[in-house]
């Protein structure tokens, strides 16, 4: 993993998402996709298991830090990394290698980490306004359009050409 | 147990990577286990959860300072594509002049709409204004009146981004350094747009008025009524349990922010009925939806009031 341009990269994300993403804008400004989103989903799955949880967990804070949901921070770095890290885990079970495949993923990993920042959000403060549609279904909807089509340019640019191999079954190893 | 190896790492992933390296010792590689890692992460995030505001506030606003020249960039030319119409260069010429003339009159009325706006505020700052000066006029209780305007003194700001998951947060450029403090009020074409809540030496973050914590105590000038406005979350606002005095609230009535601390004397515009609902409990009060007089996704500046007494 290279660290340098995971960070770099990151940043780049981060500092995208809340200026020139708003000027990809569909039905109104409040639509937009998520940058951190696709690339928590890439890196999920890309990654060593290790190299994983630290990718989620970072994508998480700079989620936190740049686009703040909340007045405080906390919701995103807890729901990215641990989404992330089970994304992970899931694909040593279920290959996520074609596109539509990959922008399912990104559509559930958007759905289940918008929900799970909320909740979060409810155990510090009177919870900010949640508007199900847009932040459920909309937005992760489109990251899951444009998603698949960064994961090849981020494969590139991070080289990892390749998916993470699953893992091998014991008749596997046998062969 | 999976060996561990962090060769260097950035801005971003710094903290976690510093986190990670406390387990290297004197150069031996200390073996974690992902589940650890896992855990000592999630701790993390709690421990962030739960720690205060302000401590977590600075994080973000030095963020926003650092990188205050691309988010401002961006933002601008994010705010310049809203207006702008796609080119078409295999057009036909006439077509093309047509679209440019469309475009330049879309500017022009873009430009007149909030100059427009700005007018209107304006003249309904005034109108509050006269209102209050004939009342006191009226009571004889003061010989003369001294503008409030004038013993507050105002900092323009520049807005550096917009947060927040309802975009009901501002980042502006200037901090402590220019005398922003926390409370301080925030005008925006010449209406109240929300509150100073928390502030670093050189950036600020405004909590808008349509934020569901911020609450605002305000007057409806034309039906004498009072109460305090709280933010929804979804670019609009609240005012509960008012009583009207049996007078209907009506659309477009303006709603003028009042005395309170760090406030001028004289009230500000800062909201516009949208509709009105009776209290099924009690239907002498009403619950009132209001909007802001102002088109916060388009500014570009802000005003922040500097009282002179402070």
């Amino acid at each position: 993993m290279r660290w340098l341009r995971f960070a770099v990269l990151v940043l780049v994300a981060a500092i995208l998402q809340t200026t020139f993403v708003d000027m990809i804008w569909i039905l109104n400004t409040d639509i937009k996709p998520d940058l951190l989103l696709v690339l928590l989903v890439f890196f999920a799955v890309r990654c060593e298991p290790t190299d994983a949880v630290i990718a989620s967990f970072a994508i998480g804070f700079a989620a936190d830090v740049a686009n703040p949901a909340t007045g405080f921070m906390g919701p995103r770095i807890i729901s990215f990394g641990v989404f992330g890290t089970l994304l992970n885990d899931l694909h040593n079970v279920i290959s996520i290698r074609r596109l539509p495949h990959q922008a399912a993923a990104i559509f559930v990993m958007g759905t289940v980490t918008a929900i799970a920042s909320h909740l979060l959000a409810y155990l510090r403060a009177e919870p900010a306004a949640f508007n199900i549609a847009r932040q459920c279904f909309w937005q992760p909807a489109l990251s899951a359009i444009i998603g698949p089509f960064l994961f090849l340019p981020l494969a590139w640019l991070m080289h990892m050409d390749r998916l993470r191999h699953r893992r091998q079954t014991p008749l596997a190893r046998m062969r | 147990m999976v060996s561990v190896c962090l060769p260097g790492a950035g801005a971003s992933s710094g903290l976690f990577a510093a986190f990670h390296e406390s387990s290297v010792m004197k150069n031996k590689w200390v073996k974690t286990s992902k589940r650890m890692m896992f855990l000592y992460f999630t701790l993390g995030g709690l421990i962030f959860l739960f720690s205060p505001a302000r401590l977590t506030g600075k994080l973000q606003l030095a963020y926003a300072r650092v990188f205050s020249w691309p988010l401002a960039t961006g933002r601008q030319l994010a705010l310049a594509s809203r207006t702008a119409l796609p080119t078409e260069a295999s057009r036909p010429s006439d077509y093309a002049r047509a679209i440019d003339a469309h475009r330049q009159l879309q500017d022009r009325l873009a430009s007149l709409e909030a100059q427009h706006r700005k007018l209107q505020n304006h003249l309904a700052n005034r109108e509050a204004q006269l209102q209050e000066a004939q009342r006191k006029i009226d009571e004889l209780a003061r010989l003369r009146t001294v503008p409030e305007w004038g013993r507050m003194s105002f900092q323009p700001a520049g807005i550096i981004s917009v947060s927040g998951q309802s975009q009901s947060e501002l980042i502006v450029d200037r901090g402590q350094e220019d005398g922003v403090a926390v409370g301080q009020y925030v005008l925006g074409d010449l209406s109240v747009i929300g509150v100073v809540s928390d502030v670093s030496p050189q950036t600020a973050r405004i909590k808008l008025i349509t934020d569901p914590t911020s609450r605002i105590p305000v007057r409806l000038a034309e039906l004498d009524a009072g109460g305090v406005m709280q933010g929804t979350g979804t670019g609009t606002a609240e005012i509960a349990n008012v009583d009207t005095k049996r007078k209907a609230p009506r659309a477009g009535e303006r709603v003028y922010a009042v005395k309170t601390p760090g406030f001028p004397g004289v009230p500000i515009v800062v909201a516009e009925v949208v509709d009105s609902r009776r209290d099924p409990d009690n239907p002498m009060l009403w619950t009132i939806r209001v909007r802001p007089v102002c088109e916060i996704a388009s500014l570009t500046d802000v005003a922040i009031i500097i009282s002179d007494r402070q």
